[in-house]
């Protein structure tokens, strides 16, 4: 891409030698101490396998009711199964908190370290206090875990209560963090030694690229948080999991599910199957592409534009509508009572039994079709509408001149003009041919269409969610993923080859 | 040009006068032709005897559709269609048509429960006008007989029963006729007097068409939220509204569950575009800050997510861990980040001419105040485009309602509840059903669905001509970069 100019930045400082380096190793052990919020194994508040083991130290500070779903009878007090103080779990979530403020802390401190050695002073000094609260949240967690130890012991009936809640240690966790806290308290010491040993003069500052990029960071954290981290959830396809499962040792399979596609047959039919009906209808999409083009120029044939600017206004509408709305409507108008059987009543004089059109497997591709082209038909236009509005009239004047009639000028200049788009639009459509989303597909579902209207995104839904198959389901979503990675970029391909052009 | 033509032509209005004037004419002979020309000797009429049973108490009606009071009036219909019956039905008109014939063309199509008059309506038609007028009373009186058997072997008291008995030309052939026919009246008519070729009418005509396909189902929607309940259910609403009253809708909103998921839907679409135009209007201008440590790199890394997912149950798993579930939260912050919209306001801005930015930047401004005070007033234009995007997507959004919140319902977005009301079955014929569940099916019968539906859809209309003017502008500049 472009050259960042290299003007004379604030703050480009002398840094000591090895301060650098120092200050590398510094951040890398901070940027891990913040992904630790994110994998449930750190979970420093997980103090009982009651405790789901999905959650992260960061749900267990942020969410008490989330943390404490399966507890909460166990909180009751007065009740039977009375065996934890609130008190205490809140505690715990205190000690939750203080880890994820210290580990904030030490992320603003791994920020301001890109600064001149002014910032890099208190760049040092926040790790510090954030290894200190970090240090602090295990001690409190583990000061609330003995509560709890303490109380139940101290109840009637203790072995059962011990049994039912399930008091466990999370050593691993409680480790991790203190470990990443003393680490960091070292490293943070470090820098702080270098960023005291110069002088500091003026004002805390930053460079103005990292100044930019921090205030970018967030975003970035937002993208990373739900666009990567769930990558993480990929272990599952390794796994032989059912919702609700914890991913131990035993349940481990290897490649077993990868391999199971081919070799079970009964998945095997099931995703020929999907695949064929994903495949007929991403392909239906694919060659009913050209309506829009055709769309768009015959509505540009008309003259009037109060008449074309009405036509497209009205014909955007259904776009806007949700699946389901358009399900509602499907409903009111082709459900047994109708308008569709009502009007072939009334035309026929109540001859004609009625039929519910959607409850039947009957043409179900094609009603796929024709509802997504009922919906996205006019949206689809405008971007070909537009681009017949760019055209160079003058074109239109000449060809006319040299005696065209309209239909050579729409065959000769107005598709012309429009090839380039329709081409992008192809190509990105053929890199989507796996992915035609769920929503419509779903809504349209019923007892008996089920075999042809199951797309992939839909059997990756019902396999997962509805039968909560998450393994099985996980590794079909990662194939379908890269396979349709692999189709974008050979569409990109494609399309840098013939055009010159990227379309990503 | 304009003016020249103007004088030899029409006005607009002129045009469109003559031109449904013109349809109007059509049709109107399609009437006549129907009416007073074919009508006497139609075939297509038909009689129709309808029999009121009143008095059933609740209790026995309901279990009359229950299985075993539709295995009676199976056998009522069966008896009705035995040959038997239809010849001494044949034989009391005094006509000799056979039993065979008979059975073919007298039908008993339509019995309809209206719980709520408490009467059982049995209509049987029979094409022929003149047969059917002789047939009907002695069909009456048979039917009338076999009712009160039915009803007595039920055990149920009928304190009156009402024989009506009416012989009519059906309307809607007719109608058929002059719609089709104002067609073509309205399509010769624009040819004729707007004097377009044949081509550009039939343009038009198409383009009419297709609009009135848009168009038509919310409409046809509207009309049965707003009617009478009893017409909607018994599929009497098609073209215009018959007893207008606004219960519905007063109903519906009245219901807990509804108005939660309102709720809900309007904090999220709210709070959700609101955070979501701050958050890409603030990163489509810093993407365009050349400066950036490793833009390009940041860029693209944000700008591949759009292509790239990990999948549903990773997508789903992920959310589990950071305790998004059943969380108001997980409507919200999951949305702030839209790759789309931060292209659109980056190429946006990026059309902006950098000299004001610059020449702020010189004067010490810092990139906080650069945005606020330069960028944001001039991207109104884009923001309100995402803006109209992201909430009309918030509005819209029904499966991270249905992924997520299975553990709080309250927590149902307005998709996703309507999405239920639509899957509950209504079909009384095929369940059996308890006085509980009857109940609950007159309350969420037909209308109900098509309420909610209609409550759903309003507020896009309402907005709708608003963001018009918006959505072309962010499509175009999607297209730019493809």
């Amino acid at each position: 891409m472009l050259k960042t100019k290299r003007t004379a930045p604030v703050g480009e400082e002398v840094y000591a030698p090895g301060e650098k380096a120092a200050l590398r190793i510094h951040r890398i052990l901070i940027l891990l101490i913040v992904m630790m919020v994110f994998f449930p194994p750190f979970n420093l508040g997980r103090i009982s396998s009651q405790i789901s083991g999905n959650l992260t130290v960061l749900t267990s500070a942020a969410s008490f009711g989330t943390t404490t779903t399966k507890l909460g009878t166990y909180m009751k007090e007065g009740s039977a199964r009375f065996a934890l103080r609130e008190s205490d779990m809140r505690l715990s979530q205190t000690g939750c908190v203080l880890v994820l403020a210290g580990a904030a802390l030490a992320a603003a401190g791994a920020c301001l370290s890109a600064g001149n050695r002014k910032m890099r002073r208190i760049g040092a000094l926040l790790p510090m206090a954030g290894g200190a609260a970090i240090l602090g949240g295990t001690l409190v967690n583990r000061n609330a875990f003995q509560n709890m130890d303490a109380f139940i012991r101290s109840l009637d009936y203790a072995e059962d209560h011990l049994k039912d809640v399930a008091l466990s240690w999370p050593a691993f966790a409680d480790a991790a963090w203190k470990a990443g806290a003393v680490l960091m308290l070292v490293s943070a010491g470090a820098a702080a030694l270098y960023a005291w040993r110069g002088k500091a003069s003026g004002k805390a500052e930053m460079p103005e690229k990292y100044k930019l990029f921090f205030m970018f960071l967030p975003v970035l954290a937002l993208s990373f948080v739900f666009a990567y981290l769930p990558i993480y959830g990929w272990r599952y396809a390794f796994y032989n999991a059912k919702a609700g499962d914890e991913l131990t040792r035993e349940l481990y399979v290897g490649f077993d599910n990868f391999v199971n596609l081919v070799n079970n047959s009964g998945i095997r039919m099931d995703i020929l199957k999907v695949l064929r009906n994903t495949l007929i209808m991403s392909g239906l999409g694919i060659a009913t592409s050209w309506l829009p083009i055709a769309f768009a120029v015959l509505l540009a044939e008309i003259r009037s534009s109060r008449f074309q600017r009405g036509v497209q206004t009205l014909t955007t509408i259904p776009n806007f509508l949700s699946w389901v709305l358009v399900y509602a409507v499907a409903l009111s108008l082709f459900a047994t009572d109708g308008l569709v059987n009502n009007l072939l009543n009334l035309i026929a004089g109540g001859s004609v039994s009625k039929v519910n059109y959607l409850n039947n497997a009957d043409h179900t591709w094609l009603k796929m079709l024709l509802w997504g082209t009922w919906k996205g038909l006019g949206w689809s236009a405008i971007i070909y509408v537009a681009g017949i509005a760019g055209i160079d009239q003058q074109l239109y004047e000449a060809a006319r001149v040299d005696g065209a009639n309209r239909f050579h000028c729409i065959w000769h200049i107005t598709v012309p003009g429009l090839l380039p788009t329709y081409m992008v639009m192809l190509l990105m459509s053929v890199a989507g041919i796996l992915s035609n989303g769920m929503e419509q597909y779903l809504v349209f579902s019923n007892a008996y269409n089920g075999d042809v209207i199951q797309v992939l995104d839909l059997y990756v839904y019902n396999l997962g969610i509805g039968n909560s198959q998450l393994s099985v389901s996980t590794v079909i979503g990662i194939l379908k993923s890269l396979v349709g990675v692999i189709l974008l970029f050979g569409a990109n391909g494609i399309s840098r080859a013939l055009r010159g052009e990227s379309i990503i | 040009m304009m003016k020249k033509t103007e004088k030899k032509r029409l006005s607009l209005w002129q045009k469109w006068a003559l031109t449904i004037l013109c349809g109007l004419l059509f049709a109107a002979g399609a009437w006549v032709y129907c009416e007073k020309i074919a009508a006497p000797v139609c075939s297509d009429s038909e009689a129709r005897v309808t029999l009121k049973a009143e008095g059933y108490n609740f209790d026995t009606v309901m279990r009359f559709y229950g299985d075993e009071g539709l295995q009676i009036l199976e056998g009522l219909k069966e008896e009705l269609e035995s040959p038997e019956y239809l010849e001494r039905t044949a034989r009391a008109a005094g006509t000799d048509i056979s039993p065979e014939m008979l059975r073919e063309k007298l039908r008993y199509e339509k019995s309809v429960l209206d719980a709520e008059n408490r009467t059982i309506e049995i209509t049987a038609s029979w094409p022929d006008r003149e047969t059917a007028a002789a047939l009907v009373s002695a069909a009456a009186r048979e039917m009338e007989q076999l009712i009160y058997a039915g009803a007595e072997d039920e055990g149920a008291t009928i304190t009156e029963v009402s024989v009506t008995a009416e012989a009519r030309r059906i309307w809607p052939v007719t109608g058929l006729y002059m719609i089709l026919w104002g067609i073509a009246g309205l399509t010769l008519g624009f040819a004729v007097f707007s004097r377009q070729p044949l081509f550009d009418t039939l343009l038009v005509l198409l383009f009419t068409a297709f609009t009135f396909l848009c168009v038509f189902p919310f409409y046809y929607l509207f009309i049965n939220t707003i009617s009478d309940n009893n017409l909607v259910a018994g599929g009497r609403i098609n073209f215009f509204p018959q007893g207008v009253h606004f219960n519905n809708y007063a109903r519906i909103l009245g219901e807990r569950d509804l108005y939660n998921a309102l709720t809900v839907t309007v904090i999220r679409t709210v709070i959700g575009t609101a955070l979501m135009v701050i958050t890409s209007a603030w990163a489509g201008y810093l993407v365009t800050r050349q400066k950036m440590w490793k833009r390009s790199f940041w860029y693209r890394a944000l700008v591949v997510t759009m292509y790239f997912n990990a999948g549903l149950i990773p997508w789903y798993t992920n959310m589990m861990m950071l305790g998004l579930t059943g969380n108001i939260l997980a409507y919200i912050i999951p949305g702030m980040v839209a790759p789309y919209n931060i292209i659109l306001v980056k190429t946006y801005v990026e059309s902006i001419p950098g000299s004001l930015e610059e020449s702020a930047i010189i004067d010490g401004a810092s990139t906080f105040r650069v945005w606020l005070r330069i960028i944001l007033p001039l991207s109104v234009p884009i923001l309100a485009t995402i803006a109209i995007f992201g909430a009309v997507g918030n509005w819209n959004s029904f499966q991270d309602s249905l992924l997520l919140m299975s553990s709080r319902p309250e927590l149902y977005t307005l998709q996703h509840r309507l999405y239920i009301y639509l899957n509950q079955t209504t079909s009384i014929n095929t369940e059996q059903i308890s006085e509980q569940m009857a109940q609950n099916l007159m309350n969420n019968s037909v209308t109900t669905k098509y309420t909610i539906a209609m409550i759903t859809i309003i507020p896009i209309l309402l907005v709708y001509p608003f963001m018009q003017r918006y959505f072309v502008k962010g499509i175009m500049l999607g297209a730019v970069k493809g």
